[in-house]
């Protein structure tokens, strides 16, 4: 993964790709329930009225609603964690079938532009003149997502954009959940049946448990379609709660204490392997984690995954590699401290967070 | 989630010309054939490279492990076979609980030729194997300097059945009689350690045993200790140790136990009850078989363990030609290098520029002190070499000793399970 950071003052314009039009929306601002980190970022702006959504590459969800402050530049902030990559969307007119435009957000630094970024300190992204008709962005497919990518010049203390993103498999830019697999003119995210096989999607509290038809069961692996594996998704269903406050991970409307399936994967809790925190839960493709080959070589002492099997460390889910790290007092940890980049630590210290513990 | 769209490549619209950032991924599920990556070799290197394949790559890519034995003996902690702290099966590892959750073939055979250009492997049981990538990982070889019977004149240095013979043969001695190693010419396999083992068998003979007035002999093929030179400096003073530097075996004599050899160009033989002759090192023979050696060993960029003579084709572990350590514990750490360079590779994204690998090993010096040695290695691009970015060593301590069986532990785990 080919990571380029930046370190300029912190200063931001933004870039329209369409003409945008008037128009109503909601702008109660909704906080959700998210995970609770020790280090959160701000990002901020203004926009015309709008749903603003994270998907960060743990699998976490956030989004906030931007404040009605009777001006045509509506104020926004949003929180994610400081330490994972997150792709931004935002919606106008989010509540009509009709009229709402959905933008995907790109950051653009002098030497990368990509979709996926981390925000280690606080950004204002300034005002974003997002569309908010229709029929003024570029949308061959009628989905209401624009083709195109609202890239957002910024400069910023410490942020790092990504050219991978694990979110965007296919890699045109637009994360997962807002592409439009069966092409019915609806995007994923507002698609009760994403492959247009008539099956409500179980992720929608129907029965499918194949939604973007490609014949591998999914919801075995990534039930929110976010391009993140369940056994490693903090939120499975990307209803913005941390699954382990969320009290239904699957959103099939039954508490998990009540739900002998909690990941609606058609396997009964008891005889399920991938409910365990041990699972082994194979990924249907390989995608390239930097972090992840370079934590790979923290196992041989720590446990595969973190998991270590005796009373050495586990490191899943550790969240303060980069000061615990040269503060170890066994000597030996030290000397494989030293061996390592400050970049390369916090690249393994992201990937030790998307972990599981076994806890 | 995979889609396939009419219009997938949305536009930058910032950046007209800097779409090619984003690299297109070839689809794997557009192909009828899922790409078939044959291991050959289930030790540290071999089974770590094939779990991690599967575990990163899960059902777009087929994994097949070629191994003869249906349990592997690790030589790492084999030395304490020797003085009786641990037993052979204590370090024996089998395959099915790994294979399963993995989902790997296991085929218990020896590759007998390869075929490069149709990318077939032809094994000892009849049978062939097509494979799309060849990962090479069966270990190292010896060059003995004549014939003789390894069961009387035993290496132990691959564990299992000749560790057990070692052990039988120290146990068969009395006070008075000698026990006579000979360590190879670097590179070498380690572990088990050639001056570990001196250790560890002299503490045995003497504070186990309790023999005051048996033997221990060391003769080195290198001019000093290669590793840990004070550690085990120290510890063959404190043992008696008889060390010989600088020695080179020309003969050895399974009946008699004599060894012939030359120091100071002058050539000497030396009898001894006890003979563990260690001879010098090479790459498995498959890797000749395959020709992708340079003299004894495989030259690969270490980017990836790809063979730099014959694309396709990695090799890990003992039998590459990097400066890096042969032993199990790098073994490992290469594995996963290469399984995600093979993965990349298959998937059209780009090598990883940058890669870090590491050794660590315990090594005990007599039943209850064990030292230890680490070091983290970085790519080198100017030399296009692994070089090492940090090392340390500590002394022997009852504690480090505790910990040599922590740090066993999750690398036996993070290997075959």
């Amino acid at each position: 993964m080919k990571t380029t950071p930046w370190k300029l003052s912190a200063l931001a314009s933004a870039f329209i790709l369409a003409g945008c039009g008037g128009g109503s929306s909601t702008t109660d601002t909704v906080n959700t329930t998210n995970i609770t980190t020790d280090s959160l970022s701000k990002i901020s702006g203004t926009v015309p009225g709008t749903l603003i959504e994270a998907f960060c590459e743990d699998g976490s969800y956030y989004k906030v609603k931007s404040t009605d402050n009777n001006t045509d530049e509506h104020p926004f902030e949003i929180e994610i964690p400081s330490t994972l990559s997150c792709s931004l969307v935002m919606t106008t007119n989010e509540n009509s079938e009709t009229t709402r435009v959905i933008t995907q957000i790109g950051m653009i630094t002098s030497d990368a532009n990509g979709t996926l970024f981390t925000a280690a300190a606080d950004i204002d992204l300034g005002h974003i003149p997002l569309a908010m008709d229709p029929s003024n962005i570029n949308d061959t497919n009628g989905d209401h997502v624009s083709d195109d990518i609202l890239s957002i010049q910024v400069d910023g203390t410490s942020i790092v954009v990504e050219l991978e993103n694990p979110l965007d498999d296919d890699n045109d830019g637009l994360v997962n959940v807002y592409e439009d697999d069966d092409d019915d003119s609806v995007s994923n995210y507002y698609d009760d049946d994403d492959d247009g096989d008539g099956e409500v999607d179980n992720d929608n509290g129907g029965d499918d448990t194949d939604n973007d038809g490609d014949d591998i069961n999914d919801n075995d692996n990534d039930l929110d379609g976010d391009g993140i594996d369940n056994d490693i998704d903090v939120d499975d269903d990307n209803d913005g709660d941390h699954d382990d406050e969320d009290s239904d991970d699957d959103n099939d409307g039954i508490d998990d204490y009540l739900d002998s399936d909690d990941d609606n994967d058609g396997i009964d809790d008891g005889e399920d392997s991938s409910d365990t925190t041990t699972d082994i839960l194979l990924p249907t493709n390989y995608t390239a984690n930097a972090g992840r080959l370079l934590g790979s070589q923290c196992a041989q002492c720590h446990g595969t995954n973190g998991i270590s099997t005796n009373e050495w460390d586990s490191i899943a889910g550790e969240g303060e590699l980069e000061s615990e790290i040269f503060a170890d007092d066994e000597p030996i940890m030290s000397a494989q401290a030293h061996g390592y980049t400050s970049e390369e630590i916090i690249l393994i210290g992201n990937w030790l967070k998307t972990l599981k513990t076994n806890d | 989630m995979k889609t396939t769209h009419s219009n997938s490549r949305r536009n930058f619209m910032k950046f007209v010309g800097a779409s090619s950032l984003f690299a297109v991924t070839p689809s794997m599920a557009n192909e009828n054939t899922t790409p078939h990556i044959v291991v050959v070799g289930g030790g540290f290197s071999g089974a770590t490279c094939a779990k991690y394949l599967k575990m990163w790559g899960g059902s777009s890519v087929d994994v097949t492990v070629i191994e003869a034995n249906s349990t592997y003996v690790s030589p790492i902690l084999s030395n304490l076979v020797l003085n009786g702290q641990k037993t052979i099966s204590d370090l024996s590892f089998t395959y099915g609980d790994m294979s399963s959750k993995y989902s790997i073939n296991m085929i218990h055979s020896t590759v007998e030729s390869v075929d490069k250009i149709n990318q077939n492997l032809t094994l000892a049981n009849g049978h062939s194997v097509k494979y799309d990538k060849l990962v090479l990982a069966a270990g190292m070889d010896f060059i003995k300097v004549n014939d003789y019977d390894i069961t009387k004149v035993p290496h132990a240095w691959k564990a299992g059945e000749q560790t057990n013979l070692l052990k039988e043969q120290i146990d068969g001695m009395v006070d008075g009689d000698t026990f006579t190693m000979t360590i190879p010419a670097a590179p070498y396999r380690c572990p088990p350690g050639p001056y570990e083992r001196a250790c560890v068998v002299a503490d045995y003979l003497k504070n186990v045993k309790g023999f005051t007035n048996c033997k221990v002999n060391v003769l080195d093929a290198n001019a000093n200790i290669t590793i840990e030179a004070d550690t085990f400096g120290a510890k063959f003073t404190e043992y008696g140790v008889e060390y010989k530097p600088s020695t080179t075996v020309t003969a050895v004599d399974d009946g008699t136990k004599t060894l012939t050899y030359t120091e100071n160009d002058e050539s000497k033989t030396l009898n001894s009850t006890v003979l563990n002759v260690i001879p010098n090192q090479k790459a498995a023979p498959i890797v000749f078989t395959a020709g992708v050696n340079n003299g004894n060993w495989a030259p690969i960029n270490p980017l990836s363990y790809e063979s730099v003579m014959a694309n396709g084709i990695y090799i890990i572990g003992d039998s590459q030609a990097t400066g890096q350590p042969k032993a199990g514990h790098i073994g490992n750490s290469e594995a996963k290098v290469c399984a995600d360079a093979i993965l990349r590779t298959l998937n059209g994204v780009a090598l990883y520029p940058s890669p870090k690998t590491n050794s660590s090993c315990y090594s005990p010096t007599s039943t209850t002190e064990a030292s230890w040695l680490t070091a983290v290695f970085k790519y080198d691009a100017s030399k296009q070499s692994m070089v090492i970015a940090n090392k340390a060593a500590g002394a022997p301590t009852t504690s480090n000793y505790s910990k040599m069986f922590l740090w066993s532990g999750n690398l036996f785990s993070d290997t075959f399970s």
